[in-house]
């Protein structure tokens, strides 16, 4: 549909808070906080902002009520989805198809949560009720979110001969990234031994596999291509945008049961329909911003991708691949493993600041067109990202 | 305690439990495409076709995949850990997952068979585990 446009609707705002393990604030706080950065750094009035989109595990603060609380003076459209990771590049695809179609002039995304002092995933702060498809593996002691990426992981330890060692690569690398990102909550280096020795939360996962709980928000402010050149900041294109999923994708975020294939996630599909969309491929990605709730799902997505063949995101990882001076620098402000888990927001943020160039030492030289991805398992969203208004 | 959280039964997955708790391992089979299914479904996600029996099964299978609970945020699974998670291909076609019981961790092979036996955890709850052939 973008395409048809004369310019692409581009994002022309981020708002972050801190990442912190206690906010001492309530996510209403931190949401309206992250969303007026966001409009300031695009320069936008409570005026411009008619819509508001967000997402939760009813763990935060409804899109009316940060609707409210910004007093936008017009609201043409606002949600909060029930859901996981899978949405911060959905939720972009729905601001971009509002202002595309003329619904909104622009649209705030954002994630706020107390994922550390609140309500923590798989830990306290949640009923551990064994609802829907939680009941056929809770009572077993089948509880977690880590859990779950350990199955997955370990077929494709069986399969392609991935190791340990090879996961360990990609949390030591992003850990480096860290080191000039202000707001990332780890910035302390790790060696492969410390990696390796650090405690076994669900065997194959170690804690260094395994994102950070955090308290945080994350805003986007997405608008309409002939408005975004007017804004404060360049304008980072939406090249392509998609929602996948598949056949037998289950019932809930705790579903797998009918998965043929755990050695691959919704990132192939994924993949082909951003690069049919946009007309590139992956060599002229030159950054991937890859949702990394583990490090196992940063190698899913780097095979699904089309980064490197599949069974061999292991060995590419490891090569030093996704390094800043690698083929493929990615999540390059340390990710969710070490900037901090704002549920995948924060990687499209990165994907941002990455096209606006305003990454320092961390900077892709001459980056023009990013990846990022949103999900872990069998459906997911992604984006290719722009600051190239034409191919 | 394996069993200590136990399942909220719904509209779709009673039958399941009410036969496990008469100790008899069935899984809905498609009278349309003849594909068991796990799990509970109104319909069969293969074809579509609504309904379907439920029909015992050999409890025969193979590990798929598998992890170590090493740790778990749940008190009442504390005294279990370290305790074996899988996902087993059944024989009959579906996949399941359950607890790996009588091995150890590092004794757990990709593709190793095993069998599903009954867990009786009280009057409302029998589960089904795996062992080793």
């Amino acid at each position: 549909m973008s395409k048809k446009l004369q310019s692409p609707a581009a994002i022309v705002g981020v708002g972050h808070t801190d990442y912190s393990m206690n906010s001492g604030r309530s996510t209403l706080t931190l949401a309206v906080e992250a969303c007026r950065a966001a409009m300031q750094d695009a320069g936008l009035e409570v005026g411009d902002v008619d819509g508001v989109l967000t997402f939760n595990t009813s763990d935060s603060v409804s899109a009316e009520a940060v609707a409210t609380a910004l007093a936008l003076e017009n609201v043409n459209y606002s949600c909060e989805w029930y859901a996981g990771g899978t949405s911060p590049a959905a939720l972009v695809e729905l601001a971009e198809l509002l202002v595309n179609a003329g619904k909104c002039k622009s649209v705030l995304v954002f994630r706020s949560m107390n994922g550390r002092s609140g309500y923590r995933l798989g830990g306290s702060g949640w009923d551990n009720a064994a609802t829907g498809m939680w009941q056929y593996r809770m009572p077993y002691g089948y509880l977690t979110f880590p859990q779950t990426m350990a199955m997955w992981c370990r077929r494709h330890m069986v399969t392609y001969g991935t190791t340990s060692e090879q996961l360990g690569s990609i949390a030591i690398d992003q850990r480096v990234k860290a080191l000039h990102n202000n707001r990332a909550m780890k910035r302390q280096q790790i060696t492969m031994d410390e990696y390796m020795s650090s405690r076994m939360i669900c065997d194959p996962l170690r804690l260094f596999d395994i994102c950070l709980e955090t308290d945080g928000a994350c805003a986007l402010l997405v608008t309409a291509g002939d408005r975004a050149s007017d804004c404060k900041q360049p304008p980072v294109y939406i090249k392509a945008s998609a929602w996948v999923g598949s056949k037998e994708v289950g019932s809930d975020w705790a579903d797998f049961f009918l998965r043929g294939d755990m050695t691959e996630n919704f990132t192939v599909k994924l993949g082909k329909e951003l690069y049919r969309q946009s007309g590139l491929d992956p060599k002229d990605i030159h950054v991937a911003e890859i949702y990394d709730c583990f490090t196992h799902t940063v190698l899913l997505g780097l095979e699904g991708l089309g980064f490197c063949k599949k069974g061999e995101g292991g060995p590419f990882a490891a090569s030093g691949a996704i390094g800043m001076k690698g083929e493929i620098p990615t999540n390059t402000g340390g990710g969710m493993l070490s900037e901090g888990y704002i549920h995948g927001m924060n990687v499209i943020a990165e994907a941002v600041s990455q096209l606006r160039r305003e990454c320092g030492p961390m900077q892709v030289p001459g980056a023009e067109n990013a990846i990022v991805t949103s999900g872990a398992w069998t459906e997911g969203s992604g984006l290719i990202l722009s600051n190239q208004k034409g191919k | 305690m394996i069993g200590a959280i136990h399942p909220a039964e719904d509209f779709e997955s009673k039958p399941y439990w009410d036969w496990l708790r008469k100790e008899d391992f069935r899984l809905q089979k498609c009278d349309g495409c003849g594909k068991f299914r796990f799990p509970a479904y109104p319909s069969c996600p293969y074809c579509g076709q609504t309904g379907g029996d439920w029909v015992p099964l050999s409890g025969r299978g193979r590990i798929y995949s598998w992890f170590v609970a090493n740790v778990t945020p749940e008190p009442r699974y504390k005294e279990d850990v370290p305790y074996i998670i899988a996902n087993i291909q059944l024989e009959e076609g579906p996949r399941i997952v359950s607890q790996l019981v009588g091995c150890f961790p590092d004794e757990v092979k990709a593709d190793m068979p095993v069998q599903g036996k009954y867990h009786r955890v009280d009057d409302t709850l029998v589960l089904y585990v795996f062992s080793p052939v």
